[in-house]
């Protein structure tokens, strides 16, 4: 008998937390749903007449109502199951480990329980193994509690729903009035990321400033947040302003030449093939586009830097020629970005009315003319919203800057010199960082802020922009 | 005429100009792709020692036994130490010598652990001879691919044919000196013209022994045996320069010795690479493998898909078909717009901030990982859902509203199955696009080094996109084909989901 207990335990505590409440889960609502259904059959069966809603809702709700506190329960069971076995055996442990400083124990206790999900380890100690096997004991038990409060809850809403049934309640509009809340509650989630991004880049935003002027940190010109000194952003500014400088350069003029080819030159068959050909581009992850840069763009250009340096006119040292340069950063974010553009400005050039093209074309215009003089001024409002959205993007692309521009904080006009960005500044700064108790990490929130806040301005200017003009996209 | 003709210019050459970006665009593509492939085909061969093993000395109970793994470890070295030593032409006793003191290294230090857990469950392979194949260090496995230093060959036939070319009596501390003509050592002396003056290092090999040339004389050469057997240097003679000195690359003569020595003799060979599907991440990228990064990106795109498509699609709903025509519902539409154009890296930051700090969720994990990416893929979501919800014609509605069902019943019987399809389009689209998402995932430190394959979503596990970006800042040469071949696995996935796509929307359509 005591070695089915032990093996019971055993196996529950080994066992995964999900299997665990789902077997649980599914057996009460199995029963409240069959419960539930039986009983609203029995009432049509009193009756002799149809319910007011089918026996199949009635067993659903009592079936919602029975499931949803248990799942809340199993739910807290996940987040609280190990912070509860921790404080247990630590009661338990003997005293020479007990007076151990916190970190240390934490650390042992941390070591134990991710053996004890690996029982087919042995341990050397046979103190280890016995913490352990007690550890996994006191999980169960943990466990077994927790399913014994879920399946009281569980039976709590039974009973409460059952109350509900009757021959002539409104089950089905229960059920949608609950759907329907469930319905606006998940529209609501968007809104709360939302918050959430402004709660969190503000709260930790302001506990930067309490410690950084923010006038310091947006007029500085000194960015070196090691000796969590120097905090100003200027250079990362500057920085991100040049790579998107130079991404736009290359995709605003190959992005909407590309969608007027597409769009008033190409036919239909030729529009079909390269316009999703394009759009592979957009679908390239851009740690691709990073290492791309690396390894294809930033090599010439270093060479080239080299070359020029070691002409007889120029002076030594002329061109930084780093590995990691702005350009090639900047050059492969402009590939990247051609897709955005070109397929946003190709909606807009699609959008302009057929009559005024063939207008055009009637007064003896070229098809070049009539794309010039007619097509784009009525596309203007589209396309300045498709190079806003572009540059939003180029501001705030990661990948490409972090692998391929550098991370040295510098103001210089040297296309081959290497810089960091604010996105590129984010990811060094948190990159290995768990707390956020420096001021090092928390500028990374007044940095995202920021970010935030522009990307934010260009893409409510561009929706704006084509609202106001009529076109729409997606 | 002339303005017409200018006028015929001008739109000639706004079209060359069109014509001229679209290539761009589709040339920047392909050179992407080829770029990339070219690299990895490097990472998809690689150069492995069989070694024919008798395991003994090994502890029965093998890796089960955590403390015992190392010694075992240890254990399979010597042997396959032992096992290089003799293959290159060392005696017995010198080779067990060398395997105590192994040097240089062929093969990475953890390259057995594997063999290690294989043989663990296998007592009956105790003292039963069987061949393994080990991989070969990658600095040389470059090395042999020729992507790592520069060398030529050259064949002679025609040196003092006839003559015995070396004296046992010349032998002095393992060098041997080579009797040549003056012609042929000064030729290998002069540079030839055009060439930079870059110090060679050369190596005389002959069938059975690889020599490196110590000294040069007008009509000697002094030779150092590297590896194989010491015999008189029977012609045909190969001669092998490579550029630099010793000192100036990382890789060693004696090592170039013998892994060409091993290579001509049949013992390392180049096989396919499978390692890199079947083995999860290491320090060393010849061991290195992406199945632990694949498993994360799964563990992670399933939280993703579980938290952000039922909440997308019923968001959809309400905003499409139940919401009240008024400014909360105009604000929430804003809002997700605008949540749409948010970059990626602010929802790391939200993910460092509430999942890690406030929630505490353990950092590193599919779990934060995933609602990270929830995040970021809803609005994508809501927004293609809405988009094929509203193109389910309102006749559909109505008819079913007529008929006296409820709101609540046109949408969930009639309305969701008409647009199912198209949902399905675009959650697979936003899921495809997640599963690429590298930077916010750097922010709750995906980015660590895991050796193992997750087991479930709360173990600490990396994704394939952010283990692409630690590769590529790898420090040895080795991690680029790596880190390339890591790309076109990315790549080849989400072309498989790109098809699946478009074979269910074909389904579908029909």
């Amino acid at each position: 008998m005591e070695g089915v207990i032990d093996w019971l335990m055993e196996s529950v505590g080994l066992a995964p937390l999900a299997w665990f409440g789902f077997v649980f889960i599914a057996a009460m609502g199995m029963a409240s749903y069959t419960l539930g259904r039986i009983r609203a059959l029995s009432f049509q069966y009193e009756r002799l007449s149809p319910l007011r809603s089918s026996p199949t809702f009635h067993a659903i709700f009592l079936l919602v109502a029975t499931i949803v506190p248990m799942i809340a329960i199993f739910l807290m069971l996940a987040v609280l199951e190990g912070p509860i076995t921790r404080q247990l055996l630590i009661t338990e442990l003997p005293e020479r480990l007990t007076i151990l400083p916190r970190v240390q124990l934490n650390l042992y206790i941390e070591t134990l329980q991710t053996l004890a999900r690996q029982p087919e380890v042995s341990l050397a100690s046979v103190f280890d193994e016995a913490a352990r096997s007690r550890l996994i004991v006191l999980k169960a038990f943990v466990r077994l509690v927790g399913a014994l409060l879920a399946c009281l809850l569980g039976l709590a809403g039974f009973a409460v729903a059952r109350k509900f049934q009757s021959a002539d309640a409104h089950i089905q509009s229960y059920l949608e009035r609950l759907l329907r809340s469930l319905f606006f509650a998940s529209a609501a989630v968007a809104v709360a990321i939302t918050l959430g991004i402004v709660l969190s880049l503000a709260l930790e935003g302001l506990r930067f400033f309490s410690a950084v002027s923010p006038l310091d940190f947006l007029f500085g010109l000194t960015w070196n947040p090691q000796n969590n000194e120097a905090f100003g952003a200027v250079p990362l500014f500057f920085g991100t302003l040049v790579v998107a400088l130079i991404a736009m350069t290359v995709s605003a003029p190959i992005g909407i030449l590309s969608a007027i080819y597409l769009s008033e030159y190409a036919s239909r068959r030729t529009r079909q093939t390269f316009k999703p050909a394009i759009e592979v581009l957009a679908g390239i992850p851009t740690v691709v586009y990073g290492f791309f840069a690396i390894i294809v763009i930033a090599p010439p250009i270093r060479s080239v830097a080299r070359e020029v340096n070691s002409w007889s006119w120029t002076p030594d040292g002329f061109l930084a020629a780093q590995p990691n340069s702005v350009l090639a950063a900047g050059l492969v974010m402009g590939i990247m970005i051609i897709p955005f553009v070109s397929s946003l400005t190709d909606d807009a050039l699609q959008a302009v009315p057929q009559d005024l093209k063939n207008g055009s074309l009637s007064l003896g215009s070229t098809q070049s003319e009539m794309i010039r003089f007619v097509v784009l001024p009525a596309a203007a409002p589209g396309i300045a919203a498709a190079l806003l959205l572009a540059v939003s993007r180029a501001i705030g692309e990661t990948m490409i800057v972090v692998m391929a521009a550098g991370q040295r904080a510098q103001i210089t006009l040297d296309a081959t010199s290497d810089i960091t960005t604010v996105t590129a500044q984010i990811v060094t700064l948190l990159i290995g960082d768990s707390a956020f108790d420096s001021s090092k990490a928390m500028s990374a929130f007044a940095l995202g802020g920021v970010l935030f806040l522009v990307t934010l301005l260009f893409n409510l200017v561009a929706l704006r922009v084509v609202r106001r003009n009529g076109f729409s996209h997606g | 005429m002339k303005a017409l003709r200018r006028r015929r210019a001008s739109e000639n050459l706004f079209r060359c100009l069109s014509v001229g970006a679209v290539s761009l665009s589709i040339g920047m593509l392909a050179l992407i792709l080829f770029s990339v492939m070219n690299l990895s085909i490097r990472a998809f061969t690689h150069n492995a020692i069989e070694v024919e093993l008798t395991l003994d000395g090994l502890s029965p109970a093998g890796s089960r036994v955590v403390d015992e793994t190392p010694s075992n470890i240890a254990t399979l070295n010597r042997l396959i130490h032992e096992r290089i030593a003799l293959a290159l032409g060392r005696s017995p006793s010198d080779a067990t010598a060398a395997a105590a003191s192994p040097k240089p290294k062929l093969f990475a230090p953890i390259a057995a652990s594997d063999m290690a857990a294989y043989v663990a469950n296998r007592p009956e392979l105790m003292g039963a001879t069987r061949s393994y194949w080990i991989p070969l260090s990658s600095r040389l496995d470059l090395y042999l691919k020729g992507n790592s230093i520069e060398e030529s060959i050259e064949r002679f036939g025609s040196i003092d044919e006839g003559e015995a070319l070396v004296r046992a009596s010349d032998v002095v501390s393992g060098i041997y000196t080579l009797p040549v003509y003056a012609e042929f050592s000064q030729k290998l002396i002069t540079e030839r013209p055009g060439e930079k003056q870059i110090p060679k290092t050369l190596f005389i090999e002959t069938d059975n022994a690889i020599f490196k040339v110590v000294d040069q004389r007008n009509d000697s050469l002094d030779l150092q045996l590297l590896a194989g057997v010491f015999a008189d240097p029977a012609i045909p003679l190969r001669l092998r320069i490579v550029s630099r000195l010793e000192s100036q690359r990382a890789i060693s003569d004696q090592e170039i010795a013998e892994v060409n020595y091993l290579k001509d003799k049949g013992f390392i060979q180049t096989k396919f690479n499978s390692r890199i599907w079947t083995h999860a991440d290491s320090t060393y990228p010849e061991l290195a493998g992406v199945l632990s990064a694949i498993a994360g990106s799964m563990l992670t795109l399933v939280i993703t898909a579980l938290a952000s498509v039922p909440i997308g699609i019923m968001a959809a709903i309400w905003l499409e078909e139940l919401a009240p025509r008024n400014r909360a519902t105009d604000f929430i539409e804003v809002n997700i717009n605008n949540l749409a154009a948010v970059p990626p890296i602010v929802f790391g930051l939200l993910g460092a901030a509430v999942l890690l700090n406030f929630l505490g969720l353990p950092r590193s994990t599919p779990i934060a990982g995933g609602l990270v990416l929830a995040c970021l893929t809803l609005p994508t979501v809501i927004i293609a859902s809405r988009a094929a919800l509203r193109a389910v014609s309102s006749d559909m509605r109505v008819a079913a509203l007529s008929l006296g069902a409820s709101r609540m019943q046109v949408v969930t019987d009639h309305v969701l199955p008409a647009a199912a399809p198209g949902i399905m389009t675009g959650v697979i689209l936003g899921l495809a696009r997640s599963l690429g998402e590298t930077a916010p995932l750097l922010l709750i430190g995906m980015v660590v080094f895991i050796g193992e394959v997750p087991s479930g979503i709360a173990d600490e596990t990396t994704t394939l996109p952010v283990l692409i970006y630690k590769w590529s800042t790898g420090a040895e040469r080795a991690w680029e084909p790596m880190t390339a071949a890591a790309i076109v696995i990315l790549l080849l996935i989400m072309v498989l989901i790109n098809l699946l796509l478009s074979y269910l929307r074909q389904r579908f359509e029909r």
